[in-house]
Formats: structure tokens, C-alpha cells, sequence
């Protein structure tokens, strides 16, 4: 406990640094979104599917809206709030698993490259040759033609969507710090493949991959909003942020509401997951203070 | 007793021209026999390119040679990265060039020095704090600095934590890989005296790879002359420094700056020429001022002279019979 307080007490700078306000908010839309997400069931004020065909079309409050649908409703009556609310559950499960799965999926594939080299990294590499020349949507029509849709193979295809780019990162990183001092260091000690790769060459390579995954994440969200555009992925009557938006498109003149609250949502997010990741980035170097 | 042999060893890369072009035999090691003893300093010298780096990795057996063989303690080396080799590393450690880079810099220093423990499970987890502060304070570091990150300590001290992490399986070989060359020269002092010091109290036997001749006769028992691959010289640092047998020792000492030397000092003329073309015979006759038409053509071998040192040069052997023969 005294060495922990010496050595605060040596780098005060380092170790109390201030969080950022940009940073605070951020965090704290995450936390909302994640908790909208979670007690959505609550949350809503009414079904998402209970049609009120007499009031189609309300504006929101402020714009000559009731006050009983907040964010007023869509063209079939239905109320927006509790619709933006189950879609956030929906494009939040189905944006972070993807991305945590096309990192893992991509991250893994990177580094048994690197470590394997010779045939198998040959392997790989057509692999993500294959990924990158082949259009994703007609992978995903191909997919979801044959096997149905589900949110669990939406999310695993989706998975697919980026993991060639985490892929070479990792292999590209991986090859870099493979041949750097420490990890010869490390080497020479007598350490096996689990102590070099988890306890060193991840945390040093961390940094890109974070600013990968983060890049990757409203690029599902869009990817996702494309799909359910095309009537691929969330399948009516169940609602996605794409698909509200995807849905919304027809009434942009009329009654941009519909589409006008996914759209900031999906922003704001994806915003706020950048700042989160790119703060992330700085804080896990120790060297930059 | 001899802890570490190195007999004959030979290591060659191939490396390629372009994607079409012809692979090239470039013999790095072209049979070296070297023999470490407990706290004894072995000093390894030689311009850049002249394989000293090889041997330091040939002995420790971070690559295998391609012919000869490295024995220690009586057994040939494992191959790497098998379960002995790793079980091998707790006995021989390499200090690096470059602290910076030796060094995972997120980690703290302290965690980088209980690796080696956790690695080969040298006593339970709880000791080994304690043992880091004692490692801390052998190299003369203060424990509180088991705390701090690569990038907050100077780089005598990053020095110090790589020699501390290296002496944390108490090894029996210590190869030094040129360790102070990237410090100030004050600063190179300091860690040298460390070895010295450390050497005396582990009993360590010890590779001593650098450029700096007069480093290396400040702490080496025996010096041995690298050109091109080969020894050329090998002696007690006070003989070969006074009386240099080899034209090529006798270059290099030139070239060590002397404030009491009077006049032009004999420069080297040439390159060092490209290991993958050597020159037939003695490979530094290009380069010789009193080459003879013998050295273009018969290799000369590492032979022992009267007064005991080791070195491969025609005419150095002409030249001591030829004293004897007067004396």
C-alpha cells in the first residue's frame, strides 16, 4: 500500500490525469443507450406493434403533437418513442457483437499469420483477398437466402463485415512487433506462445486494434441499415434503427420525424463510441501523458 | 572448467537479390572456437558486420549453427523453442543493445522482472516482490522503482532493470551484445563496474560483444579479434593491447583515439569487404599493409604462439620464430 502511495505520489501527472468532459458525455450516452437497451421492455410506453390508424402521422411535442406519443408517430400510427427505444436494444446487440466478433474473428486469423507465417499465413491472406473483392451484399443476399434470418446469423454475418481489415492490422502489427526488442527479450527468457502473445504483444497492439473496432462500429450500424433497407435484415415487425430509418425514407417531406430521431441516435453513438475509443487508446499507453 | 564450448561453428544466410535474382551464401560465422569459463570475461571484438553478434546468439543457442557444435555443461545445444531449450534459457541470459527496446514499454519495470520467475516457477508468487526488490537493489536501483514505466527512467537505469531481470534465474552465462554502446560514457562506467561487481558475487561467465577496445580490456580475462567470420587474434587483453601480433589488431588499436600519440596514426585503406564475396586465403589480405603473395592464396590457421596467444596470420608466426631464433 506505501509503494502505491510513493509511486502516486512520484507521478501525480500520469495517475490523476482528469477525465475529459467530451469523454464524460460520451461515456455517459453509452451508459444510456446500454440501459435504454436493457430495461426496454420497461421503458416503452406502448407496443411497438399497437396500430392507432386515427392518429397516423402525429408530430412530435413542440410541433403541434399530443402529448401522449413524445416523438409522435409513423404511418401507421405507431408510436415512435417506443419504437426508437426497442430498435436501440436491437442495433446495439446486433453492432456490438458484430464488431466484437469481426475483431476477435479478424484479430485471430492476423496473428496465426504472423506467428504460423509460410502456407498458412498464404491461407489467410487469400482469405482476406477473397473477403475484400467479394460485394458484402451479395455475400449477405447469398447468407440469408439459404439459411433464413435470425438476429443471431444477422450477427454473425454481420461479423463478417470488416473482420479482413482487423485481419491485416493484426498480421501487419503482429509482424512489426514480432521482430522488436522486447519481444526477443520475452523470447529469450523462455516464455511460451500465451505469455507473448496475451501478456505482451496484445496490449502493445491493443492501441490500433481499439481505433479499428471503433471504426468498424457505425459501420455495422450502416451496414445493418442497409441490409434491413433492402427487407434483408431486422424483418418487420420487428424494428431496427436502420429499418426505422430505411422505413422513414418514404416520409422525409412529410413527416421527417420518423426518421429524423434514428438518424440522431445513430450519430450520437457512434460518435460517443469514437471519443470512448480513441480516449481509451491514449489511456492504455502509459506513455503518453 | 569450461561451462560454455563453441567448436567450429559455421552459421550462413541466403539472402536474395530482388524477386528474380540469385540467392547469396553470406557465411556470418565461418568457424569460430570459443570456450567460456565461470566468472571469467570472454571479450568479443570486431567491426560492424564481422559476425560478433552471430556468435553471441550462436552461444546462446537462439540459433543453431550450421556446422560445429555448442556444448554447455557437456550437452549440445537443444533446439530452440523446444522444452528444453526454454528450460535452458533460466541458465544463459543476453543483455541487449538498446534498454528502450529490450523493454515492453506497458509494462512496469517490476512486472518485466518477475517474468523470468513466473516463467520458469522459481519460488511461489508471493516471493516475488520481495525478490524484485532485491534484484532492484543488486543493480543498485531503489525498490519504489519496481513502480515505473521503461519510458520514466534514464537509460543507465533501463540498463540496470534489463540486467536485473536477466540476473532474476541466477544464470550461468552472461552474454553482453555490445550493452552499453547505446549509454553515455559516464554513464557506461557505472554499468560496467555493475557487471564487474555482479560477476565477482554470481560467479557468472560472461560474452562480452562490443567495438570499444578499450572497454573491453578494462573488464575482459581474454580478448578475441573478429574479422570477417573469423578470430584472428586471441590473447590476455594486457599482451595483445601491448604487442599486437595480427595487422589487423594492430589497425584497430590505432584507430583507438590516444591523446600522447605524435604524428598520423595507420589508417585501414578499403572497406570491409562484402562476407558473401571472401577474398581467397587470408580474408583481410586486401586490406593488409604487409600482405605477402602466400596470404592471397593459403588461409592461415588460428595457431598458438610462443607466448601463448592465438593468431592466424603467416607472417606473425614467421615473425615470433624468427625472434625466438635470435633470443
Amino acid at each position: 500500500m506505501t509503494e502505491l502511495a510513493s509511486a502516486s505520489a512520484a507521478r501525480p501527472a500520469t495517475r490523476r490525469r482528469p477525465i475529459p468532459r467530451g469523454v464524460v458525455l460520451a461515456f455517459g450516452w453509452i451508459l444510456l443507450m446500454i440501459l435504454v437497451g436493457a430495461f426496454a421492455d420497461v421503458l416503452r410506453p406502448y407496443s411497438i406493434t399497437a396500430l392507432d390508424l386515427s392518429a397516423r402521422l402525429t408530430p412530435p411535442i413542440g410541433f403541434g403533437g399530443p402529448i401522449t406519443h413524445p416523438l409522435g408517430t409513423d404511418e401507421l400510427g405507431r408510436d415512435v418513442l417506443s419504437r426508437l427505444i426497442v430498435s436501440i436494444r436491437v442495433s446495439l446487440l446486433i453492432a456490438f457483437g458484430a464488431t466484437v466478433l469481426g475483431v476477435f474473428l479478424g484479430g485471430t486469423l492476423g496473428l496465426v499469420a504472423a506467428h504460423f507465417r509460410g502456407l498458412i499465413e498464404q491461407i489467410v491472406l487469400m482469405l482476406i483477398d477473397a473477403q475484400a473483392a467479394l460485394p458484402f451484399i451479395i455475400l449477405a443476399l447469398s447468407v440469408l437466402a439459404f439459411f433464413g434470418n435470425s438476429l443471431a446469423l444477422l450477427i454473425a454475418l454481420l461479423a463478417l463485415y470488416g473482420w479482413e481489415r482487423h485481419a491485416r492490422v493484426a498480421r501487419g502489427l503482429a509482424l512489426a512487433a514480432s521482430t522488436q526488442g522486447y519481444m526477443l527479450a520475452v523470447r529469450q527468457l523462455g516464455a511460451g506462445p500465451w505469455r507473448l502473445y496475451v501478456h505482451h504483444m496484445l496490449p502493445n497492439i491493443s492501441a490500433t486494434m481499439i481505433v479499428s473496432a471503433t471504426l468498424a462500429f457505425p459501420e455495422i450500424i450502416l451496414a445493418e441499415s442497409g441490409l434491413s433497407f433492402l427487407g434483408l435484415g431486422v424483418q418487420p415487425p420487428m424494428t431496427s434503427l436502420g429499418n426505422m430509418v430505411g422505413y422513414g425514407r418514404g416520409y422525409i417531406s412529410s413527416a421527417p420525424w420518423i426518421l429524423l430521431f434514428p438518424s440522431i441516435v445513430i450519430v450520437i453513438t457512434t460518435l460517443a463510441i469514437s471519443i470512448t475509443g480513441d480516449w481509451l487508446r491514449d489511456r492504455l499507453d502509459p506513455t503518453v501523458s | 572448467m569450461t561451462l560454455l564450448r563453441l567448436h567450429k561453428v559455421k552459421r550462413t544466410y541466403s539472402t536474395r537479390q530482388g524477386l528474380f535474382g540469385e540467392t547469396e551464401q553470406v557465411s556470418a560465422v565461418n568457424g569460430v572456437s570459443l570456450s567460456l569459463e565461470r566468472g571469467r570475461t570472454v571479450g568479443l571484438v570486431g567491426e560492424s558486420g564481422c559476425g560478433k553478434s552471430t556468435t553471441g546468439r550462436l552461444a546462446l543457442g537462439i540459433e543453431l549453427p550450421d556446422s560445429g557444435d555448442v556444448t554447455f555443461d557437456g550437452t549440445r545445444l537443444p533446439h530452440p523453442n523446444t522444452k528444453a531449450w526454454k528450460a535452458l534459457r533460466r541458465r544463459m541470459q543476453l543483455i541487449f543493445q538498446d534498454p528502450l527496446g529490450a523493454l515492453d514499454r506497458r509494462l512496469t519495470i517490476g512486472a518485466q522482472i518477475k517474468e523470468p520467475l513466473a516463467i520458469h516457477k522459481i519460488g511461489s508468487p508471493a516471493d516475488h516482490e520481495g525478490q524484485v526488490h532485491r534484484l532492484l537493489a543488486a543493480v543498485g536501483m531503489r525498490p519504489d522503482q519496481a513502480a515505473s514505466y521503461p519510458h520514466e527512467l534514464s537509460g543507465g537505469q533501463r540498463q540496470r532493470a534489463i540486467l536485473a531481470r536477466a540476473l532474476a534465474t541466477s544464470p550461468d552465462i552472461l552474454v553482453c551484445d555490445e550493452p552499453v554502446s547505446a549509454l553515455d560514457v559516464s554513464i557506461q562506467a557505472q554499468v560496467v563496474n555493475l557487471l564487474l561487481d555482479l560477476q565477482k558475487e554470481f560467479g557468472l561467465a560472461m560474452l562480452f560483444i562490443s567495438h570499444d577496445l578499450k572497454l573491453v580490456g578494462c573488464l575482459a580475462h581474454e580478448v578475441a579479434v573478429m574479422y570477417l567470420g573469423l578470430i584472428v587474434e586471441q590473447g590476455e587483453p594486457a599482451t595483445l593491447y601491448n604487442e599486437p601480433a595480427h595487422p589487423y589488431t594492430k589497425a584497430l588499436l590505432a584507430a583507438v583515439p590516444d591523446s600522447t600519440r605524435r604524428g598520423p596514426r595507420p589508417l585501414l585503406s578499403g572497406e570491409p569487404p562484402n562476407p558473401a564475396a571472401r577474398p581467397t586465403g587470408c580474408a583481410f589480405h586486401p586490406r593488409c599493409p604487409i600482405a605477402v603473395p602466400k596470404c592471397s592464396q593459403v588461409e592461415p590457421a588460428l595457431l598458438p604462439r610462443a607466448d601463448g596467444r592465438l593468431v592466424a596470420c603467416h607472417l606473425a608466426h614467421v615473425e615470433s620464430a624468427a625472434g625466438e631464433k635470435v633470443s
